[in-house]
């Protein structure tokens, strides 16, 4: 019996060793220091990328303070991994090996002096031996160069934690942040070649919808004043080389008879058979408007000039040089008479004609 | 049994390799067009309906020999084309034939489809050589859609055979109908007249010499045929006293003798009188036109024009000599000058 109880005890004995044993074993493992790091109250990670398996994502740390304030940080990291507490699985696809610091961290003591560490994968890290002044403030750290989880649309989690020692060994504050990876959204939008294009007698802004009207009437022709009258057209067009505006048409004409174009283009003269027209806006007579729009287009050379009038049928009369939104292009007209003027109703039909480069 | 399944097999296997080389055929030649570049298009009228040309002007990149080229009217730039409402090739032609389609320089022997009338269609099936440079293409007789400030796309497509099946190249350019602007002015009827002087005294007549003096008018028109300008009233009358009127043939003044009369001249004997002035056509009337010459016949045209004139400026000049036995007294007359045009 007593020879029992004495195995049993032994045996006892040996259990305890071994008990003992294992617990040695396994403490390297425990850390111990998780257990009186204090919770970093206000914190937040950004990453300026959620693809999945994106790389060169930028990680930005920020947390209003931390709440040690009495020992200096020497080293702080981010562990990323699939929960958010108890033993770390790195979130698979994630990297740091390729992390730097996109500035120098603040908020953690001494301005200068932080490095990376990028030697294990899964944790973005920075440490700073030297480090003697205690944190303050608000924190800020932002790592360059990570390599996302490569599960899209899929939480994971960063474990912050600061130390006292730069091996990140003794923690002293922690928190844990939630990440996820999220499906990126690709918007598709084909823009054809456009040409918008309009003419009449008015027209609000540069909408072709708006545009109205097609009769210019100038009056009555006098030998004492010059009568005149305006039209409009606006274009705009994506063409690479922009576009051109022509017009075409006769002179004004009443039979047999016509009212003299100005063909090499020429200020109003009252008295003489005068027919032409501009772009611009004039003073003598005091007729048009300077072309309108957030357009790059302008009047052609020979149109563009005040109280010069011109009248070339196949003429330019505008245009741009490249892809342009819209201007709006009030054409003056005007007319003059002499005394031999034949009586009669003039008129002419004039087209305008937009080709867009393309 | 085994030998049904396998002829199933094999049937099922002509099939997939049918269904697939249905769709090679089908869409091949869409999917491997390159893009058209440097490409427009000219119309000669933007006006909506009219029948009118169109000039394209493009650059193929393939080198590939081009045996037909359509371009389709739509109402968008890409997806299925739905046709431009009113476009129509249907009495399309070649306006020229075009330049660079096959081989440099202008090209033969290319024609005209319109049997599609919503796309312009030309085509060579003997074409062998393939396109170089920038190419021309331009047609007539072409109808432009039918609404008014709208635009519509032509889609510029290349291709391999002669029957527009197999592309090579597309590409797609804007254009614009316009609404036309119609200018018009009035030109009334004018006849301008004005007399410049409403007295002319002759002075105090004497046997020794002639009194003289003048008056002046202004005339323009713009009538078919011009005006004329008559002068009607009495003679120099006093009382029941007259100075003779030199009538019906113009003469010279004469001292010591009784005449009255007038002239639209230059004058030296009397000196009086002004030629006429100003840009018109207008001209002093026989018996009215010589110089020294005097005349007065009451309803007599005195000036006239013969077609639409801008201003002229007469001087008429009035002269008047007495003899012994004329009776002293005030001599007057009034002159009435009346402009007549004639449209």
């Amino acid at each position: 019996m007593k020879r029992l109880i004495n195995k049993g005890l032994s045996s006892l004995k040996v259990m305890r060793v071994i008990a003992f044993a294992i617990v040695l074993s396994i403490a390297p493992f425990l850390d111990f220091s998780e257990a009186h790091a204090t919770q970093i109250a206000t914190r937040t990670v950004t990453l300026s990328n959620s693809a999945a398996s994106a790389s060169g994502v930028t990680y930005s740390l920020a947390s209003s303070a931390l709440p040690t304030t009495v020992t200096p940080v020497k080293s702080v990291q981010i562990q990323m991994c699939t929960t958010p507490s108890g033993t770390c699985t790195p979130a698979p696809g994630f990297s740091a090996s390729s992390s730097t610091l996109a500035s120098q961290p603040t908020g953690l003591g001494a301005a200068s002096g932080w490095t990376v560490n990028a030697a294990t994968a899964s944790s973005l890290r920075i440490l700073n031996a030297s480090n003697a002044t205690n944190p303050s403030g608000a924190v800020a750290i932002v790592w360059n160069g990570a390599v996302n989880p490569t599960a899209t649309n899929t939480t994971f989690y960063g474990v912050i934690t600061t130390y006292s020692d730069s091996t990140w060994t003794t923690a002293l504050d922690s928190g844990s942040v939630a990440l996820s990876t999220a499906t990126q959204i690709q918007v598709a939008l084909s823009v054809g070649e456009t040409l918008t294009f309009c003419a009449g007698t008015s027209i609000t802004g540069q909408n072709c919808g708006t545009i109205a009207g097609s009769l210019v009437n100038l009056g009555s022709g006098s030998t004492t004043s010059t009568v005149s009258g305006t039209s409009v057209f606006a274009a705009s067009t994506n063409g690479a080389t922009g576009y051109s505006v022509t017009v075409s048409g006769n002179t004004l004409t009443s039979g047999a008879n016509t009212i003299t174009p100005l063909a090499s283009g020429a200020s109003s003269a009252i008295g003489t058979k005068q027919f032409g027209l501009n772009v611009a806006s004039n003073t003598t007579p005091a007729v048009g408007s300077a072309v309108s729009g957030t357009g790059t287009a302008t009047a052609a050379a020979n149109y563009g000039t005040t109280n010069t009038f011109r009248y070339g049928t196949g003429e330019a009369v505008a245009s741009s040089g490249g892809p342009t939104n819209g201007n709006t292009f009030t054409v003056s007209y005007i007319a003059n008479i002499d005394g031999l003027t034949p009586a009669g109703a003039y008129n002419t039909t004039l087209t305008y004609v937009a080709t867009a480069n393309f | 049994m085994a030998k049904t399944n396998l002829v199933l097999k094999l049937k099922r296997t002509v099939y997939i390799i049918s269904a697939a080389a249905m769709l090679m055929v089908y869409y091949p030649s869409v999917a491997s067009a390159a893009q058209i570049t440097t490409r427009k298009v000219t119309i000669g009228s933007s006006a909506a309906s009219v029948s009118t040309t169109y000039l394209f002007n493009f650059t193929v990149p393939s080198a590939t020999v081009i045996k037909s080229v359509g371009v389709a009217a739509c109402t968008t730039a890409s997806g299925a084309c739905t046709p431009a409402p009113g476009f129509s090739s249907a009495a399309s032609t070649l306006t020229t034939q075009p330049s660079n389609l096959d081989g440099a320089g202008v090209n033969t022997g290319w024609i005209v489809s319109v049997a599609t009338t919503t796309e312009l269609r030309l085509s060579k099936s003997g074409a062998t050589v393939a396109p170089t440079g920038a190419q021309s293409v331009g047609f007539s007789g072409v109808v432009n859609p039918s609404a008014t400030n709208s635009t519509f796309y032509m889609r510029i497509t290349t291709y391999s055979d002669a029957a527009w099946t197999t592309a090579i190249d597309t590409g797609v350019v804007a254009a614009s109908t316009a609404g036309q602007i119609t200018v018009t002015a009035s030109v009334d009827e004018t006849l301008s007249f004005t007399l410049g002087t409403t007295t002319v005294a002759l002075g105090a007549l004497s046997t020794s010499a002639t009194g003289s003096g003048t008056s002046n008018m202004t005339a323009a028109t713009n009538a078919a045929t011009g005006y004329s300008i008559t002068v009607a009233g009495t003679t120099l009358t006093s009382g029941s006293n007259t100075i003779t009127a030199i009538t019906p043939t113009a003469a010279a003044s004469a001292t010591n003798t009784k005449q009255f009369g007038i002239n639209l001249m230059s004058n030296t004997t009397p000196s009086i009188g002004t030629a006429t002035s100003g840009g018109g056509s207008g001209t002093p009337s026989s018996g009215y036109n010589t110089a020294n010459q005097f005349k007065f016949t009451t309803g007599d045209t005195v000036a006239s024009a013969s077609l639409p004139t801008n201003s002229n400026t007469y001087t008429v000049s009035y002269i008047a000599n007495i003899d012994g036995s004329t009776a002293a007294g005030a001599y007057s007359t009034i002159l009435t000058y009346v402009a007549t045009a004639n449209f």
